[in-house]
């Protein structure tokens, strides 16, 4: 198969193992199928989720990069702006074209430009500041922004246990 | 990986003394693709990507992929000083990048032993890797190069888009001829002109070229393959075209017609996009090649992509499916069926239900015999005797099973219809419909309608997921059997059996039910001739 998106899905393999950025690695679960990667997030320093590793998977459209891939997490992780089943809301994961939500500048959102590590390094900086004005995990929203200690006390709990401790 | 390695990357450069070359190759890269620019476009914005990267892009949603200012293919403009320097660049990587390797190892070598042999092997294993990958590259551009100085000049002008969206003209009432040949004309000399001027071209591009004309499309796109193409082609009004008409222009320009119209669309967008880049670019390949493109485009994202198939299979039966084909290929599959059902009738509590009802699911939202099946997929999820008994709950199905003299009833009624004869329901005795004559073609109809209620006799069992003949597209299916479905009102009301069993007899119902019944078709009864066109059926 030597499609316009697994050239580019290639290209972009190649250059994201030659250099990662920092607490982030991603690459296809299977060389033969270029279309669905696994990622690695550490938890940003600094944040409750300091610490942890979460693996997530990236689903990659057919007419990639015209359309973004879809972004899921593997594992439990509490999160306003990820759905509780794994399934992250970030504007950059949005296709161009008529916002549903009516909050997200064109600017943000999904283009041929962007990359999977821009994503990456876009939802580690949406792990290190969560967006409460469109919640994804309702539940979470409201404790980060009602109880906060609350909310890293249980990120840390999630954290721990993730990692076996 | 060994082809990652293959692949040029501006990571190549980190690790040696040339690091910051990594940025400038970086520059050198389309935003789109991530690849080196291949012939270079400036937008209306002033940003630059490779012309099938942009062409592509603004075609899904017509905006510039850096700043989303809306633009549009036509205003394309070719960077050729960007394009030159990136295939100076590329042209002087391989052997510039051999050198900051070689720099690298030995400047690793003197400063860490310690290290030493980690890092030269590293460094061996890329300039092996980036030996095998980029002297075949250097090689086939220095192909490539000859062979465009061989066909050299090819003269790429850059503003006829601009020329053939907006022509510019001297005001003197003229047109020029749309083919190009520079004549110009009063505007009803064109058309004859066209004609002539169209031939004369055909005819010069033939002694021209020495191209054999292939098989492939019409005249009309042969001689298109045998020239340069330098004509930028446009988007249709693809709202204004129906299927038809879709179909015919994409024969036309020799690309394939099949398909919904949607993956038309879809089709002749990458070609229109697949055919300008190539205009754009200042070493065009042929029609051949670009029409390999396409193929590969249609393997990948258009209709032979994997997936979409099963999806467009999904609800819907194929027009041409061939029944009785289908029928006879899995007769064995039936007969077990048939032969499971029959001895299912045996057991007094299931003796009612039809031996199709045995074998449907609880749901019954799925095709009564994709489990037997398995390959069904050409069943559509309503499966095609289903409709009949839209209503009909499960525990209702046997209404009668306690009621002998109704079973008889029932079964002489079932046996007398399917011996070709006509009976006159009991507190129907004086009545006579104004059309009442038996007819063949209802009477099948009425032991199937009376089935739903009743075992059928083993001559009606019909072969349990065999399409109702003459009816195979299911959505018509459904219409026509929901359609009448007003007249057997004693199936809806399945709760008050008694009170339906008189209404079916009542003559109000057997005049509605004959005057509207010719449209249905034994359920389970299989026609000795394949009934084709169940509409000349009514009398």
């Amino acid at each position: 198969m030597n499609s316009v998106a697994s050239k580019r899905l290639f290209q972009e393999y190649k250059h994201l193992t030659t250099d990662p950025p920092d607490g982030i690695t991603a690459g296809p679960v299977n060389e033969d199928d270029l279309f669905v990667w696994e990622a690695m997030i550490q938890g940003p320093e600094g944040t409750p989720y300091e610490g942890g590793v979460f693996p997530a998977e990236l689903k990659f459209p057919k007419d990639y990069p015209l359309m973004p891939p879809t972004m899921k997490f593997l594992g439990d992780i509490w999160h306003p702006n990820v759905y509780p089943n794994g399934v992250v809301c970030i504007s950059i994961l949005h296709p161009p074209g008529d916002d549903p939500n009516h909050y997200e500048q064109a600017s943000e959102r999904w283009s041929p430009i962007q990359s999977v590590e821009k994503i990456l390094i876009s939802v580690m900086s949406m792990i290190a500041e969560p967006n409460d004005e469109s919640p994804a995990n309702v539940d979470a929203a409201r404790m980060w922004r009602e109880r906060r200690q609350e909310f890293e006390k249980r990120v840390r709990a999630d954290v721990r246990r993730s990692l076996g401790l | 990986m060994d082809s990652a390695q293959d692949i040029a990357d501006s990571t190549d450069w980190l690790n040696t003394p040339l690091k910051d070359f990594a940025q400038l190759e970086n520059a050198l890269h389309c935003q789109i693709c991530k690849e080196f620019y291949d012939t270079p476009m400036i937008t209306s914005c002033a940003h630059t990507f490779c012309s099938k990267c942009i062409r592509t892009s603004l075609s899904a949603d017509g905006k510039c992929p850096a700043c989303r200012t809306a633009d549009q293919a036509s205003k394309l403009r070719n960077n050729w000083a960007l394009q030159e320097v990136v295939a100076t660049f590329q042209a002087a990587r391989p052997e510039a990048i051999s050198v900051a390797r070689r720099e690298q190892a030995e400047a690793a070598q003197a400063k860490r032993p310690g290290k030493r042999k980690r890092a030269v092997l590293d460094s061996d294993d890329m300039e092996e890797a980036a030996h095998e990958g980029r002297t075949t590259r250097s090689k086939s551009r220095r192909v490539a190069a000859s062979q465009t100085s061989q066909t050299d000049p090819v003269e790429i002008d850059d503003t006829d888009a601009e020329d053939e969206f907006e022509p510019e003209q001297p005001d003197d009432g003229l047109v020029e001829c749309l083919l190009g040949c520079g004549k110009r004309m009063m505007i009803e000399q064109v058309e004859p002109h066209l004609d002539r001027c169209e031939d004369e071209k055909k005819q010069e591009r033939r002694a021209r070229t020495r191209t054999p004309v292939s098989g492939l499309g019409s005249s009309r796109s042969a001689s298109a393959q045998s020239t340069r193409p330098q004509d930028r082609i446009s988007e249709l009004n693809y709202s204004l075209l129906r299927d038809n008409a879709m179909r015919k222009k994409l024969e036309e320009i020799g690309i394939p017609g099949w398909g919904s119209k949607q993956l038309m669309v879809k089709r002749h967008t990458e070609w229109v996009n697949l055919w300008n880049a190539n205009c754009d670019s200042n070493h065009p390949r042929t029609k051949r090649e670009l029409l390999h493109d396409l193929d590969s485009w249609e393997r990948t994202q258009g209709g032979r992509a994997p997936n979409t198939q099963t999806g467009l299979a999904n609800g819907v039966m194929r027009k041409d499916f061939d029944g009785n084909g289908w029928a006879s290929k899995n007769k064995d599959e039936f007969s077990r069926l048939i032969a499971d059902a029959r001895r299912k009738k045996s057991n007094p509590a299931t003796a009612s239900s039809p031996p199709k009802e045995a074998d449907l699911p609880e749901d019954a939202s799925k095709p009564a015999l994709t489990g037997d099946e398995g390959s069904s997929s050409h069943f559509p999820p309503p499966s095609p005797p289903q409709p009949v008994y839209p209503q009909l709950p499960t525990e209702d199905s046997q209404p009668y099973a306690d009621n002998p003299e109704a079973m008889a009833s029932i079964r002489e009624k079932v046996e007398a219809a399917n011996a070709g004869r006509h009976i006159e329901p009991v507190m129907n005795a004086g009545f006579r419909s104004p059309d009442s004559h038996p007819h063949p073609e209802h009477v099948p109809f009425r032991a199937a309608a009376v089935d739903a209620m009743a075992p059928p006799p083993a001559s009606l069992t019909r072969k349990p997921s065999d399409p109702p003949p003459g009816s195979q597209n299911p959505a018509l299916l459904e219409q026509s059997h929901f359609g009448h479905d007003a007249e057997p009102a004693s199936r809806k009301s399945s709760t008050d059996e008694l009170a339906a069993q008189h209404r079916t007899s009542s003559p109000r119902d057997v005049s509605a039910r004959l005057s509207s019944t010719p449209k249905k078709v034994p359920m389970f009864a299989v026609p000795q001739s394949p009934v084709t066109d169940f509409d000349n059926g009514v009398h």
